[in-house]
């Protein structure tokens, strides 16, 4: 018996220690952790494109190389070596915008997930007191229809669609509350009321779709073109409105053209109700380390698939090439099979979450008493204290999680040790005397606990089991609640729905994964610490989140220690003072240490990443999550298919 | 093939009751899934007793580990009387990331029958702790091996079976209710209350029967307590269900009306209540219990259905349904199979029933036995 | 003839109507449905503004009229071929359901066929050999389809389909295939794909074909002229061919009907289990996000589906046996 629990521990502390949580940084080129260099800075100046593309030059179709390169395009440096042309490349369409075909953001980040790094914006300079930004555009990069990149396509944003009401109809800050200016073809400049440093953070991290083709959308868009015109057309093509229309062609939501051109890799040709159907963008402006014109592959196929079960068989038996985002951790063994059978790899990349689960009570639901109960903070402390967080990380992990409370990564420069350990330790005595100590004890003697007045006390947990293992996650949490007494149910949604009661403050408690915890997206959304955002991540504390937004006209005024915690951080993204900015990020970090305005399990997991035997150049090591967008600091487009 | 020949003289004499059993008895098939049948009843109805754990317990030591042999012969090959278990030994392989447990030979738990185990609460009616096979404390068995959280998927299967199976019956009993009532209704007064039943009952048949349980299902409103939502499943099966049998109800009574009995008792002035549930209803009391028998397994497998589609019953109640939706997993076939054990007892169940249903209506049907 | 089918038709049309109004009575029910969330979530967000969105949206659904005046604007839609549009996808429901409704129909009629091609043979063994072994054995045969649940089977056999045969997994095509036109080649790898779920699907209505099968031949084996025919001498492979098994195969005919309500219920699982671009998956999907409307669409579809399965199965039934007609 005792040997038994020894082997058992040992295995424990001997697995806990291996997570890999922080990766060295020369896993990867060192040029991936610099600002991209150009072919002038390494004096390429001789040219190749893919064979598929010189045939279409031939014929006429395509202008020449050189006339659909930028005149100093940027160099990537593959990961492993020059890759060859040609292929299709199969992936699930759930990593389609996240693997193979990445996005370009105005700014992009570095492999190490710490710091901004020029794309398309190649240079940019804050005035000294960081209300006004301007930022240069590299030259001659082209959209994928072979239109010029101009400052236009910048601006567009901005002024069109977030300052449109009717594509938005409540402006949310910083975007309600500046001025974007184009000053040439070749820059723009955004004015800020109020200093604002960390916005180029935002600018890097921007998800798709955020740089306009805006020569294209100007025909879908009321304010250039016949409004009766365009509903007309909108209508025919099956939308409800026009905006529906422009942002279906914008965000690619449309199985045929019209379809809004890109900067990226690849683009959207079509859809069907199974695949995606993605080709090479033959005006993209990166180039490898020789001067070929980059992606090496020539297509992307992406499987729509909603059963998880077909993607974990599909993966697992080599038939895609490349699957991240549906992955599962529990599966790695699954994968680690395939290895073997079909000659797949599975590398274990590193969750980028602060904790793959964070619980959110929510503190502004429509319930008097539910809300009494949240607020009371030896009710959140008892919930952390009764999850048993070292057997979540055994069970789940593998042993090689992290048991922590939901906090920044331990990289992170507002990181405190005390942070991560806040009641994150299992104490189900302690749970059951905080409970006690409220007064929600059992009064009917059926094992599980009452509201003080008597009534029973049942807590639905609503939330979407995607991207980590949310409902295992959560099954062993609720069985730990019940242990100390208390009796909560699950209940998993779909996407549309959670989108829709998360935002309606409809869900008494949800629950997301705590990304958001890199020095990228801590600073400027610290969503699980600060009521600053509405969306399907939370149902948090949503009407607060409404009366600091409508300063103080509509929603509900918070208690003084939230108004606290925002000002806090009101501040912080104001200053251009780094001390001072890292000082007020511990003391909003700290506040939930003491409070546990969110309660967190186990973070930093390994993430599977099955690659096939013929895609090389995925780095074996890389950071997984929506911080630094997935794969696209990895490169995808060096990624090659073995010929 | 002389009929008269081959009657003795105990069956001419015999109960219509007893010939018919004489004559379900000739389905030899259908006599053993009778037996299968009503042992796993007694075992489901006193499932505390025959699960060794309930069903939600953890062993954190025993995460997707696979069936304990149950050995009488040790590893250095003594025999030991009272048959035992090997405890696993776990070691999670740091290449594959698989747990593989083996057998340690230094604990062995021997089996203890009718013996002292886990506290339960028999049918939330008294606490006791005896059970028909048990090990020390401190020591473990898992007969099927355990799922993902370490539960015990023996305890499991038992426990799923007491909600899956009871569901079945309620269901019938329920369905019973409303094929009677309304077949009888339609058959026996005709005229326009039987064309409204009609009516209905196509209605209700031709709406895709899955479909139609999926959205009725999504009805349920969330916060209902699992005793609620179990309820609830219930009525909207038996819901469809009950048109088959009220169709043949209906049929029955309509042939009969006209028979000479029932003419005669309603010339000798029974009421029409003593007609129907006198003479009427046991001329085809073989042929309603078939139909009933025959509605059990599709309300057992319309329950699996119904939680792998996400909903029907949910966790923490413990249905065949919700445990093969937690096994309906690409990983578990390919590694741990064990998890699909509560599969083999609800295709056990379903054929049982089938067999007991085609048995009694060959033993129900004057022309069976010919040959 | 004519007059028969006119007759059935004129009885469809109640049928339907009221079957429309069950399925709209199953949209309303379900608290905190998508629209009603949605428009929450839009009054949260809120505040001038979205007034006129929440608006267009009540006005879409016709929120704002009289529950009877809501069923007969959908009603109306229904019947003009405008089944709404659907919250989740951003797309009008029609163009969603007509580009599945194809493989729903594929699908069932391969699998229809399969049942029949397994159970006649059985169900004529099964009566001729009453109680022998053989009729043991093949009756559990038949019932093991009906007993494993059908996601099961469908998950095992994907399994089974990829490691023996190398099938790719879930989908109806190789995903090299789906897009080229047609030609023999990928209507081999339709049949490729086409075996898992129509096995999954065909053995689940066997048991019930086999029964009743068997029942009626039993019955037809016994009456006078077989004994006579047997007194005679008749072999007895001809015997039961000759007149038993095509007297007891007509109420097949019948079958078709109710055979496909219950093809298009195991389709949506099996779909949903292989990924398979039907209906059923986008209906449970519809019915998860509680996109009532569209799941209500797909209800009214599917059994509209099924009563003209079930009229077309009578029309052959009156055909084959004239009595009918004048019933």
């Amino acid at each position: 018996m005792t040997r038994l629990i020894l082997i058992f521990h040992l295995i424990v502390t001997s697995t806990a220690y291996v997570s890999a949580s922080e990766i060295p940084t020369d896993s990867w080129p060192v040029s991936w952790s610099e600002p991209a260099k150009t072919a002038s800075e390494l004096n390429l100046t001789v040219f190749r494109q893919a064979p598929s593309l010189k045939a279409r030059v031939e014929s006429g179709e395509l202008p020449p190389l050189a006339k659909r390169l930028p005149n100093d395009p940027v160099v990537l440096e593959p990961f492993d070596r020059i890759g060859q042309y040609g292929g299709t490349a199969r992936v699930f369409h759930s990593d389609s915008l996240w693997s193979i075909n990445s996005t370009e953001p105005f700014m992009t980040i570095d492999a190490a997930a710490g710091q901004i790094l020029p794309n398309v914006v190649k240079r940019w300079e804050y005035s000294d007191d960081s209300k006004v930004l301007t930022m240069y555009l590299r030259r001659g990069v082209k959209w994928s229809d072979g239109s010029d990149l101009t400052a236009d396509d910048f601006v567009f944003l901005h002024q069109h669609m977030m300052l449109n009401k009717e594509i938005t109809p409540v402006p949310y800050p910083p975007w309600r509350d500046m001025k974007s200016i184009k000053l040439d073809d070749y820059s723009f400049r955004f004015e800020f009321e109020k200093p604002s440093p960390l916005f180029i953070n935002t600018l890097g991290q921007l998800s798709d779709f955020f740089i306009i083709p805006s020569r294209f959308m100007r025909q879908f868009h009321a304010d250039f073109t016949d409004r009766e015109k365009l509903i007309e057309r909108a209508r025919e093509a099956g939308y409800i409105s026009w905006m529906a229309y422009f942002n279906s062609i914008l965000r690619w939501q449309r199985n045929d053209p019209p379809l809004a051109p890109t900067i990226s890799a690849y683009q959207l040709t079509h859809k069907t109700p199974t695949t995606e159907y993605y080709v090479r963008n033959p005006y993209y402006w990166k180039v490898d380390t020789e001067g070929n014109q980059l992606p090496y592959i020539d297509a992307v196929r992406a499987d729509i698939i909603e059963s998880a079960e077909v993607m974990a068989a599909k993966a697992a038996t080599g038939q895609v090439d490349f699957a991240g985002f549906p992955t599962r951790t529990q599966d790695f063994p699954l994968y680690k099979l395939g290895e073997k059978s079909a000659g797949i790899t599975t590398l274990q990349w590193s969750r980028m979450t602060g904790s793959d689960i964070v619980i959110m009570p929510n503190f502004t639901i429509e319930d008097d008493r539910l809300r009494k109960l949240y607020w009371d903070s030896r009710f959140r402390k008892a919930l952390s204290l009764a999850i048993n967080r070292d057997e979540m990380n055994n069970i789940i992990y593998f042993g090689r999680g992290v048991p922590r409370q939901v906090t920044v990564n331990p990289s992170s420069v507002y990181f405190e040790p005390e942070f991560a350990r806040a009641y994150a330790d299992y104490h189900p005595e302690r749970a059951r005397e905080l409970l006690t100590d409220m007064g929600v004890v059992d009064l009917d003697g059926d094992g599980l606990r009452n509201y003080p007045d008597g009534d029973e006390l049942v807590l639905t947990v609503e939330f979407l089991d995607s991207e980590g293992p949310k409902a295992i996650s959560m099954e062993l949490v609720i069985a730990y609640w019940r242990e100390v007494g208390l009796d909560m149910r699950l209940k998993l949604v779909d996407p549309a729905l959670q989108q829709s009661r998360a935002t309606g403050n409809l869900m008494q408690m949800t629950v997301w994964h705590a990304d958001r915890t890199s020095d990228i997206l801590f600073p400027i959304e610290p969503f699980w610490f600060v009521p600053m955002h509405l969306g399907w991540e939370e149902a948090h504390w949503n009407l607060w989140v409404t009366w600091f937004r409508s300063d103080g006209e509509e929603g509900e005024q918070p208690p003084d220690e939230i108004i606290q915690l925002r000002e806090w951080w009101d501040e912080m993204i104001l200053t251009p003072n780094p001390a001072r900015r890292i000082e007020l990020g511990k003391n909003i970090l700290r506040s939930n240490a003491e409070n546990l305005w969110s309660i967190g399990t186990v973070g930093l997991g390994p993430q599977p990443i099955v690659v096939s035997k013929r895609l090389k150049n995925v780095p074996t090591q890389g950071y997984w999550g929506w911080d630094n967008r997935f794969a696209m600091t990895y490169h995808p487009a060096t990624w090659y298919l073995e010929q | 093939m002389s009929e008269a020949a081959a009657i003795p003289a105990e069956l001419a004499e015999a109960s219509s009751a007893r010939l018919t059993w004489l004559r379900f008895k000739r389905h030899r098939l259908a006599l053993w899934a009778a037996g299968f049948l009503l042992v796993s009843y007694i075992v489901v109805g006193l499932c505390e007793f025959f699960a060794p754990y309930d069903p939600n317990w953890r062993n954190p030591r025993a995460i997707f580990a696979p069936p304990q042999e149950i050995h009488f012969f040790d590893h250095e090959g003594n025999f030991h009387l009272r048959p035992f278990v090997y405890g696993y030994e776990l070691n999670i392989n740091p290449e594959t990331w698989v747990r593989e447990y083996t057998e340690d030979p230094s604990r062995r738990y021997p089996l203890k029958f009718f013996s002292v185990g886990q506290e339960y609460e028999f049918w939330n009616l008294f606490n006791a702790n005896l059970h028909l096979v048990t090990v020390e404390d401190g020591q473990y068995m898992h007969l099927f091996g355990t799922d993902a959280l370490g539960r015990d998927i023996f305890s499991r299967v038992i426990y799923g079976g007491r909600v899956s199976m009871s569901l079945g019956l309620i269901g019938v009993v329920l369905t019973l209710f409303l094929g009677i009532l309304f077949g009888g209704l339609a058959g026996y007064l005709g005229g326009w209350v039987d064309s409204l039943v009609q009516r209905a009952i196509e209605v209700i048949q031709s709406i895709p029967t899955l479909p139609l349980w999926m959205a009725m299902s999504a009805a349920l409103p969330p916060h209902w307590s699992p005793i609620g939502i179990y309820f609830g499943l219930t009525v909207i099966l038996s819901f469809i269900m009950w048109t088959g049998l009220a169709r043949e109800v209906r049929g029955r009574f309509l042939a009969m009306r006209k028979e000479d009995f029932v003419v005669a008792a309603r010339l000798l002035g029974a009421s029409q209540m003593r007609i129907i549930f006198k003479h009427m209803l046991p001329s085809f009391t073989s042929h309603i219990i078939t139909i009933a028998t025959l509605a059990i397994p599709g309300m057992i497998l319309a329950e699996t259905a119904l939680s792998f589609l996400g909903i029907g019953l949910r966790p923490p109640v413990v249905s065949w349904g919700v445990l093969l939706q937690q096994a309906q997993n690409y990983q578990v076939i390919v590694l741990t199979p064990w998890l699909l054990i509560p599969g083999l007892f609800v295709i056990l169940v379903v054929i049982a029933f089938n067999l007991v249903g085609d048995g009694m209506r060959d033993a129900a049907d004057p022309y069976g036995g010919r040959h | 003839m004519a007059n028969y089918i006119i007759r059935r038709l004129l009885t469809m049309i109640p049928t339907l109507l009221v079957i429309s109004l069950v399925v709209f009575i199953l949209i309303q029910l379900p608290p905190g449905d998508i629209i009603t969330s949605t428009l929450e979530s839009m009054r949260q967000q809120g505040m001038e503004a979205s007034d006129e969105q929440i608006e267009a949206l009540k006005a879409q659904y016709n929120l704002d009229k009289s529950m009877p005046m809501q069923y007969l604007h959908w009603l109306f839609n229904f019947v003009q071929g405008d089944m709404g549009y659907s919250i989740k996808y951003q797309q009008p429901v029609n163009t969603l359901i007509w580009e599945r409704m194809g493989y729903t129909v594929i699908i069932a009629i391969a699998s229809l066929l399969f049942t029949w091609a397994l159970s006649i043979p059985i169900g004529i063994y099964s009566a001729v050999r009453q109680y022998g072994w053989g009729d043991y054995f093949f009756t559990i045969v038949g019932l093991l389809g009906l007993a494993t649940p059908n996601f099961l089977l469908a998950l095992v056999l994907m399994y089974f389909g990829y490691t023996w045969f190398g099938v790719s997994v879930g989908g109806l095509f190789s995903p090299e295939l789906a897009e080229a036109p047609w030609s023999w080649e990928k209507f081999v790898d339709l049949l490729a794909h086409l075996w898992i779920p129509m096995i999954v699907i065909g053995t689940a209505g066997t048991a019930s074909i086999i029964r009743i099968l068997r029942a009626n031949l039993l019955d037809e084996l016994s009456k006078p002229y077989v004994t006579t025919a047997r007194a005679k001498g008749v072999r007895p492979i001809k015997l039961v061919f000759k007149y038993p098994v095509r007297v007891a195969i007509s109420p097949f005919i019948s079958t078709i009907g109710w055979l496909l309500p219950s093809l298009i219920s195991a389709d949506a699982i099996v779909s949903i289990v292989l990924n398979l671009p039907t209906t059923g998956p986008l209906m449970l999907q519809a019915l998860l996000s509680q996109d009532m409307y569209l799941a209500g669409s797909f209800l009214m579809l599917l059994s509209i589906l099924t009563v003209v399965g079930m009229l077309l199965s009578d029309i052959l039934l009156a055909i084959v046996d004239p009595r009918i007609r004048y019933e």
